[in-house]
C-alpha cells in the first residue's frame, strides 16, 4: 500500500485527494494548502492529518507519493516549487497540468526527478480511456497504415483572463499530448488565434502542425465554448483507413479502406466510463499501479517528459503568433516514448 | 427546352451530362470528351450524340447551355463559348490563375454568354439551413469554421501536384467562404507521393470577418465512408454539416438539447450526383431568367482560387501567405 498525499486543495487537489482514499493501492495520510482554511477543511472532511507547509508535511509523513495539484498563474506557475520539494524528500509525483506555465522550471523539475531516479508523471488525464488505449492498439496494429493527417478538437467555457497565452498553455498539455500519443513528435507548428469578443486573451485558435514522421496534424482549440455537448474530437487518417475518437470515451470507430463496413465501440452504460472524473481515476490509478509494480521511471506512462515535449510544442505556437510564422519545436524536447511502427512488420509481409 | 451539351467528361462531367439529361427544362444534345471511347460509352448509356472533335459537336448539337469540364484548352473554350453567346457552367478545377479567370469573368460582362462555377457541395438542404443559422445570427460572433473533405485519388490526377488544390480544395474553400466569407492569410502542410504530388493537407485560414478557419483535404481516403464534415461554431452555437447533405445540428452552448435536421429518405438527396442535378438546374433557372447577376459563383471561383494558389505556395515555401486581394 502506498502512503500518498497531496500538495493544493483546490477543486483538483481535492479531487486527487478523493481518488487517492478509495483507491485500493494507495493510503492518503496528509494533505497540504499554504491557506490553512483550506488545508483545515480538506483534512477534516478527509480525516487526515493536514498542513500549511509542504517540507514539514513531507519530513513528518514521509509519503511515498505525492499528487502536485497546485495551480497558480496560467494554472501552473505553482506546480514547480511543489513538485521540487517533493522530489527532494524522496516522494514520487503525480503533477496535474500544465506540468509549469514555464519551459526552464519544468525543465528542472525533469532533470530532478531523473537525477533522483523517481517516477514523476503529469495528469495528462483526457487519454487514460479504453477507447484512446484501443485507438492506439489499432494505429499500432497498423489499421489505418501510416498516418497521413490528423485532427483534434477541444474547447470548453473558461471565462478567466489571466494572461494572453492562458488557453494555449493550460488547456492544450492535453489535446498535445493526444496527438503526439497517436502520431509521435511534432517538428513544426503554426496558429492562428483570437481573442473573441470582449475577451482580452486568445481565447480560440487553429494550430497547425508537421509531425515529425511527416504526417500532418491539426487542433482547433477555444476556451469559448461552453460544455454540455460533445467537447473533444480526435481522427487520424492514413493510408489504409481512418479512425475517430468522440469525446475521450464516448465513441470510437475505424473506417477501413477495404470496406464499407466501420468497426465502431461505444461505451458500455454498465461497466463503461461513468463521467469524465473516470479519466481522473484511471489516470491516477495507472501511477499507484505502476509504482506498486516497481515501473522504472522512464518506462511510466504519461510521464513528465512527455508532458515537457508538449508545453514545447505550446512554446513553439506562442512564438508562431509572435513572429506570424512557421516555428520549429525544439528537438532537445522529443522524446520518442510514443513511437509506433504502425504494423509496418505486417505490411512488410502481406 | 434547352439545349445542353457536355465538354469534357470526367467523373464530374459524366454526372452533369445525367443530370442533364434527367432535367425536364432541357435536352442533353451532345457530349465530347477528346478520350472518343470515353465519349462513345457515355453517348451510348444516355442516347446521345458523342464525339471526339469539340468544334464538330458543337455545330452540329448547336447548344445553348455548355458544361465545360477540365481540359487543356479551356480557358480559350470558354472565351469562344461566351463569346458565342453560349452559357457555360465550369466544373473544377477550371483553371489554377485566377488571373485567367478573372479576364473570363471580365469577358462575361461583353458578352451574351453567361459563366458560372460548379460548386455542388453547396446545392443541399443541409447548407441550407446551416447558412440560414450562421447569417440569421444564431451561431452569435463567428469563432472558428472547419472543413474537411477527402476521397480517393481521382482518375484525372495524372501527376499534377497541385490538383488536390484546385479540385478538391477549391469545394472545401467554399463552402468555408459561404460561412465566413474572404480569407486574408494562410499556411499549409502538405503531404507528398513518390512523384512530389500534394494527396493530403492541412491549410489554416485568418478569416476577414474575425473568425480562424481551417480546411483538411486528401485524396487519401475512400468515397464509401463519410467524406465531408463541416463546422462552424460561434459565440452562442456550434454548427455542425455531416457528409454534404447527410445531417446538420445545431449545438446551443447554453442548451442541454440540440437541433437536428436529418436527409429524409423520401424527397431528400438520394446521391451525392443529386447535388449537380441540383446545381445544373439552379443555373438553368437563371439562364432561363436572363438575370447574368444572380450567379456570382465565378467571383466565389475567383477568390477561392487565389485562396489555394496562396496554400499551395505556402505548402511550397513552408510560408505563411497572404491571399491576394480579390477581383
Amino acid at each position: 500500500m502506498l502512503r500518498t498525499c497531496v500538495i493544493g486543495l483546490g477543486p483538483i487537489g481535492n479531487r486527487h485527494a478523493d481518488i487517492h482514499q478509495a483507491d485500493p493501492l494507495a493510503n492518503l495520510v496528509g494533505v497540504c494548502d499554504w491557506n490553512p482554511e483550506r488545508a483545515e477543511a480538506a483534512g477534516k472532511r478527509l480525516g487526515v492529518p493536514y498542513f500549511t507547509d509542504a517540507a514539514t508535511m513531507l519530513k513528518t509523513l514521509q509519503p511515498d507519493m505525492v499528487s502536485v495539484a497546485t495551480g497558480g498563474h496560467e494554472y501552473g506557475s505553482e506546480h514547480a516549487a511543489a513538485t521540487m520539494v517533493a522530489l527532494q524528500h524522496g516522494c514520487h509525483v503525480l503533477c496535474e497540468k500544465p506540468i509549469s506555465n514555464e519551459l526552464e522550471p519544468a525543465r528542472k523539475m525533469v532533470a530532478l526527478a531523473r537525477e533522483k531516479r523517481l517516477c514523476f508523471a503529469v495528469n495528462l488525464n483526457h487519454r487514460f480511456t479504453p477507447a484512446c488505449r484501443r485507438a492506439r492498439q489499432w494505429l499500432a496494429e497498423g489499421r489505418i497504415g501510416i498516418p497521413r493527417f490528423m485532427n483534434m478538437a477541444m474547447w470548453i467555457g473558461n471565462p478567466r483572463e489571466s494572461s494572453p497565452w492562458f488557453h494555449f498553455k493550460a488547456l492544450h498539455p492535453h489535446t498535445i499530448d493526444i496527438m503526439r500519443y497517436f502520431c509521435g513528435e511534432i517538428e513544426a507548428v503554426h496558429a492562428f488565434a483570437i481573442k473573441a469578443p470582449g475577451r482580452s486573451i486568445w481565447s480560440t485558435a487553429q494550430f497547425n502542425f508537421r509531425f515529425k514522421s511527416g504526417a500532418t496534424g491539426h487542433l482547433t482549440g477555444s476556451y469559448d465554448i461552453m460544455r454540455g455537448h460533445p467537447m473533444e474530437r480526435a481522427e487520424v487518417g492514413g493510408t489504409r483507413g481512418r479512425i475517430l475518437l468522440q469525446d475521450m470515451f464516448k465513441e470510437l470507430t475505424w473506417f477501413p479502406h477495404h470496406s464499407s463496413e466501420k468497426i465502431v465501440i461505444t461505451n458500455p452504460i454498465i461497466g463503461g466510463m461513468g463521467d469524465f472524473t473516470d479519466t481522473f481515476i484511471n489516470r491516477i490509478h495507472n501511477f499507484f499501479a505502476e509504482l506498486t509494480e516497481g515501473i522504472p521511471p522512464d518506462k511510466i506512462d504519461g510521464q513528465a517528459s512527455d508532458a515537457l515535449a508538449a508545453q514545447s510544442v505550446i512554446d513553439a505556437n506562442i512564438r508562431s503568433m509572435r513572429t506570424g510564422k512557421v516555428e520549429m519545436v525544439d528537438p532537445a524536447s522529443w522524446t520518442g516514448n510514443y513511437d509506433l511502427s504502425y504494423g509496418e512488420a505486417q505490411r512488410a509481409s502481406d | 427546352m434547352i439545349r445542353i451539351a457536355v465538354l469534357g467528361l470526367d467523373e464530374v462531367g459524366r454526372e452533369y451530362a445525367r443530370a442533364s439529361k434527367r432535367d425536364p427544362t432541357s435536352r442533353l444534345v451532345g457530349v465530347y470528351d477528346p478520350d472518343r471511347a470515353r465519349a462513345e460509352k457515355l453517348g451510348e448509356e444516355l442516347g446521345v450524340p458523342a464525339s471526339d472533335h469539340c468544334q464538330e459537336l458543337l455545330e452540329t448539337a448547336n447548344p445553348e447551355v455548355c458544361i465545360v469540364s477540365p481540359l487543356e484548352t479551356n480557358e480559350a473554350l470558354v472565351g469562344d463559348l461566351l463569346s458565342r453567346g453560349i452559357h457555360v457552367l465550369f466544373t473544377l478545377p477550371m483553371s489554377p490563375h485566377a488571373e485567367e479567370m478573372e479576364e473570363l469573368l471580365a469577358r462575361n460582362t461583353t458578352t451574351r454568354g453567361m459563366l458560372a462555377a460548379d460548386f455542388h457541395l453547396r446545392f443541399t438542404p443541409a447548407m441550407e439551413k446551416a447558412r440560414e443559422w450562421v447569417s440569421g445570427g444564431e451561431i452569435g460572433s463567428p469563432l472558428f469554421v472547419n472543413m474537411n473533405l477527402w476521397r480517393d485519388l481521382p482518375e484525372e490526377f495524372g501527376g499534377n501536384p497541385a490538383l488536390l488544390f484546385f479540385e478538391l480544395g477549391l469545394h472545401g474553400v467554399d463552402v468555408i467562404r459561404q460561412f465566413v466569407g474572404d480569407i486574408e492569410r494562410v499556411q499549409c502542410f502538405g503531404v507528398r507521393d513518390t512523384r512530389g504530388c500534394f494527396t493530403s493537407a492541412q491549410i489554416n485560414m485568418m478569416c476577414s470577418n474575425g473568425a480562424v478557419g481551417h480546411l483538411t483535404i486528401s485524396y487519401e481516403m475512400v468515397t464509401h465512408h463519410p467524406i465531408a464534415r463541416c463546422e462552424i461554431a460561434g459565440s452562442r452555437a456550434r454548427v455542425v454539416i455531416e457528409n454534404v447533405y447527410e445531417e446538420t445540428t445545431l449545438y446551443v452552448h447554453e442548451r442541454p438539447e440540440k437541433l437536428v435536421l436529418t436527409n429524409s429518405i423520401f424527397g431528400g438527396i438520394p446521391q451525392l450526383s443529386e447535388t449537380c442535378y441540383r446545381r445544373l438546374n439552379e443555373f438553368l433557372t437563371s439562364v432561363q431568367k436572363g438575370d447574368l447577376a444572380r450567379d456570382a459563383t465565378v467571383v466565389d471561383a475567383c477568390a477561392a482560387t487565389r485562396v489555394m494558389k496562396a496554400a499551395y505556395h505556402s505548402a511550397e515555401r513552408g510560408s505563411v501567405e497572404e491571399v491576394e486581394p480579390g477581383c
